[in-house]
């Protein structure tokens, strides 16, 4: 089975700083792949650079075989990577369901599409989408409120919502479970769980319960280099990683 | 799920009002004091502010350069039908409206290569550009700052007869006609799929394009619609003059039919002709009451000031809030 | 002949960067974006312009200008500016354009409409021959007194513990408040200086330009131009751009008269696509 998605030695440096630092990992279809680490880990910044909101200062990307190093997140969503934020980003004043359809839009529609004459019950699958995605995330009694007067945790499944409606093939997820109550991260873990019949998926969390409890495979990074990857519980016993998680707070 | 226009659950009501307001228009102006003149005055700036309302209402483009297209629009017009290259009114407009929307393309594609202050500031300096090509090396062509006089009045040869709309009402039916076809395609705009994703740009130009739309693409495409809006109204003012002032490309014009904009209510649509009725009206009648007359505009910023800070929908955009609050059950 | 057009432009030149250097001065230090910044030019005019009528000084003019400007800023700070400090660029710009206005038509109401011719002062009556070229006195004098401003800018910023404050305040206003200073003032008074160098500059240019409601409009255009060509956030980025964007205007003059006043705004729109930074400017502060 060939990688969805492959990234070699991935590099980013902000001037003398290095975030990341010659990062590989292979992704395979239909895996929960979760990359963990202390802060300031590089784990948001190689994140960005996977969905194209960052190019990296070198290495190479490639998604289902074909090279995307560089490519800009419009490019890469169209492809096929869908990300959800770290920070919520949602669209405030538009309703929960217009919120779902705009991401619907560009799934549905394309990059662009001039159809300024035309209306939006007759973009094709449209309604569907969106359906299906406020049902995924439990959103579909709050589709006529608007996005700003949600709840916090209503806020982050929309987030999520957002990335689904994009139709992606790889989901990645920032810190989904931010901020959640238990009963809400609960419920994310059986959302995720329920997407990975349909998707990939790539999740960075610090939440270890989220992550031991999804997790297939787990990549460990501190200061933007690897330290471990395999399966939960070989990660579970690795002495470094212990180090990593613990180091910190004993040598204070 | 029945999904609808983003932001919008009016229905062809508003296109059938707006068609009876234009039918009336020139009788409240009369009721109020004015003649037809203002009445179309007032419906040229809010054809001019359509186009305005679609950049900055609807996708947050503030553009302070808007007047080069407004006049440029209006010299290329004016300049076809004076010197009889073109005898038909519609067809000078065409040709200055498109016009406008090739200025429109060009600068769009540079400007829009930056956002926020950087866009601004670039469209304030291509409005310049404009202004000083228009005063010095065309004067030949535009008269500078005399102006270009001689506009006809419009008429339309069908071939088997002429429409004449020469007289100020005609005028005003001519231009009223223009208008409503500019806000029925405004509101097609507005409603369609791509209006939504204009209004996803305006609330988080980040987001919508990292969920995969081409937001350059949008905006550019927006702001040449805006561009040819303006040109078409210029075009209409130097008719409406019978003379092309060269104030029209004026950063001044620019400032104002952003005033305009802002005060009638960004988003709306018919924003921008509420906010032109109500400076052009002042305009007019204040400045026959002694102590007034220097002030209306100074009145009219600190409205303007006073909305920016507290109250961003403008007249229109707090009426429609009115409404929508006594509609009880519906949360938005 | 080319000479008398360089010099022609670092005149042009000199006058331009003052103008620019209180508007990058809340630019760059503040995030803000003032477009009132040519209605205050017009303010210090005016300022300067009625004292110097009154008491034949203009020495005594120049200094209203500047305390009037500068109580002006303050005013305009605490009472609309610092509630738009967090508010996104557009409604800044939008903001202070309304403010322009309002103290446009002010003015406008108290003085009228009319142009006031101002006459140059006696000490710079006449005109200085340098090499074979007859230039008027006042406009070299105002390439020094513009110098002068620039010194003392430039000490005040880089000298003293306020521009210490002013400085780190705009890089970490968080850190310097927690050090217990109180960054507000500091803002209000950053506002305030940049506003006074804006009136300071209309008052130089009043003998030149003379004096009318309106001209602080074509004078705020050509800041941008000049911060945007120099470098935003940029104190030498200011004088270079002034110093550039005179140059151009006075060598396209000369060469191609039309189209002077056209180069400026070709040369700011050619900057803004290839080198948004401008000049001198620092990367990444758009």
């Amino acid at each position: 089975m060939s990688a969805i998605l492959e990234a070699r030695k991935l590099t980013k440096a902000f001037g003398g700083l290095v975030a990341v630092n010659e990062v590989s990992l292979e992704i395979e279809p239909g895996r929960i792949t979760a990359i963990i680490g202390p802060n300031g880990a590089g784990k948001t910044t190689l994140f960005k650079m996977l969905a194209g909101e960052i190019p990296p200062t070198s290495g190479e990307i490639y998604f289902k075989g074909k090279r995307i190093t560089g490519l800009d997140a419009t490019s890469s969503c169209q492809l096929g990577i869908g990300k959800s934020h770290q920070v919520t980003q949602i669209f405030p004043s538009l309703t929960v369901a217009e919120n779902v359809m705009i991401p619907a839009l560009a799934a549905r529609r394309g990059s662009f599409k001039l159809d300024i004459f035309s209306s939006i019950p007759r973009v094709d699958g449209l309604a569907t989408l969106v359906e299906r995605t406020l049902t995924a995330v439990g959103l579909m009694e709050r589709a006529n409120f608007r996005a700003e007067d949600l709840a916090y945790g209503e806020k982050r499944r929309l987030e999520i919502g957002i990335a689904l409606a994009t139709q992606p093939e790889l989901l990645l997820l920032d810190e989904p479970a931010a901020g959640m109550s238990p009963s809400e991260t609960a419920d994310l873990v059986a959302l995720v769980k329920e997407l990975r019949n349909s998707l990939t998926i790539v999740i960075v969390e610090h939440d270890m319960d989220v992550v031991f409890g999804l997790a297939d495979e787990i990549m460990v990074l501190q200061d933007g280099v690897t330290i471990a990857f395999g399966r939960p519980e070989d990660i579970r016993a690795d002495r470094r990683v212990r180090e990593a998680y613990l180091g910190g707070l004993e040598s204070v | 799920m029945r999904l609808g226009p983003v932001g919008d659950r009016s229905g062809w009501w508003v296109e059938a009002a707006i068609a009876v307001f234009l039918v009336v228009f020139p009788t409240v102006m009369a009721a109020l004091g004015a003649g037809p003149d203002l009445a179309t005055r007032i419906l040229i700036l809010g054809l001019f502010g359509l186009g305005v309302d679609l950049i900055f209402g609807f996708t947050g483009l503030l553009s302070f350069g808007q007047a080069a297209f407004f006049g440029s629009g209006g010299f290329i017009t004016g300049y076809l039908l004076i010197h009889n290259i073109v005898n038909n009114s519609l067809g000078a407009l065409a040709i200055g409206t498109i016009g406008a929307a090739i200025f429109g393309v060009v600068i769009g594609e540079l400007a829009l290569r930056q956002t926020g202050v950087y866009f601004a500031m670039l469209t304030l300096a291509f409005g310049e550009l404009f202004y000083f090509l228009d005063l010095s090396p065309l004067r030949n062509y535009t008269g500078s700052e005399n102006g270009m006089p001689g506009v006809p009045k419009p008429t339309v040869p069908l071939g088997f007869t002429t429409l004449d709309f020469t007289s100020n009402l005609g005028t005003y039916v001519f231009v009223a006609i223009l208008y409503f076809f500019g806000f029925v395609i405004a509101r097609r705009i507005v409603r369609s799929p791509f209006g939504a994703v204009l209004r996803a740009i305006l609330e988080n130009p980040e987001r919508a394009a990292a969920v995969g739309h081409d937001v350059r693409r949008y905006k550019l495409v927006v702001f040449t619609i805006a561009a040819a809006y303006a040109g078409l109204a210029g075009g209409l003012l130097g008719m409406f003059q019978g003379y092309m002032p060269y104030e029209a490309l004026s950063i001044d014009q620019s400032g104002e039919i952003i005033v305009m904009t802002v005060i009638g209510g960004p988003g709306t649509l018919i924003g921008p002709l509420v906010g032109a009725g109500i400076w052009t009206y002042l305009r007019q009648e204040l400045q026959n009451i002694d102590v007034i007359a220097s002030i209306w505009k100074l009145i009219l910023g600190l409205v303007f000031i006073l909305l920016v800070t507290g109250f961003r929908r403008g007249i229109v955009g707090g009426v429609v809030t009115l409404v929508e609050r006594r509609k009880r059950g519906v949360p938005r | 002949m080319i000479e008398a057009q360089l010099l022609n432009g670092v005149a042009l030149g000199s006058i331009l960067a003052l103008v620019a250097l209180g508007l990058t001065i809340i630019f760059g230090l503040l995030g803000f974006v003032n477009f009132a910044h040519g209605a205050l030019f017009m303010i210090g005019a005016y300022a300067g312009w009625v004292v110097y009528t009154q008491t034949n000084s203009f020495l005594l003019g120049i200094a209203t200008a500047i305390v009037f400007t500068f109580v002006v800023g303050l005013v305009i700070e605490r009472v609309l500016i610092r509630f738009y400090y967090k508010r996104p660029p557009e409604d800044q710009i939008l903001v202070t354009f309304g403010l322009g206005i309002v103290l446009v038509e002010s003015v406008r109401g108290i003085f009228g409409g009319k142009t006031q011719l101002v006459s140059t002062p006696n000490w710079g009556a006449g005109a200085v021959q340098i090499l074979d070229l007859i230039y008027p006195a006042y406009r070299l004098q105002v390439v020094g007194i513009v110098a002068l401003t620039l010194l003392v800018m430039w000490l005040i910023l880089f000298k003293t513990r306020i521009g210490l404050i002013v400085r780190a305040g705009i890089d970490d206003a968080l850190i310097v408040n927690i050090l217990g200073i109180n960054v507000n003032r500091t803002f209000m008074l950053v506002f305030a200086l940049g506003a006074a160098v804006a009136g300071l500059s209309g008052i130089i240019d009043a003998p030149i330009l003379a004096v009318y409601p309106d001209m602080g409009t074509g004078v705020l255009v050509q800041s941008f131009v000049v911060v945007v060509i120099g470098g935003v956030g940029s104190f030498w980025g200011a004088i270079l751009g002034g110093l550039v964007a005179g140059e151009i205007v006075s060598i396209t003059t000369a060469f191609a008269p039309d189209f002077g006043q056209v180069m400026l705004y070709v040369a700011m729109a050619l900057v803004l696509i290839m080198r948004p930074q401008g000049l001198l400017g620092v990367e990444g502060r758009t």
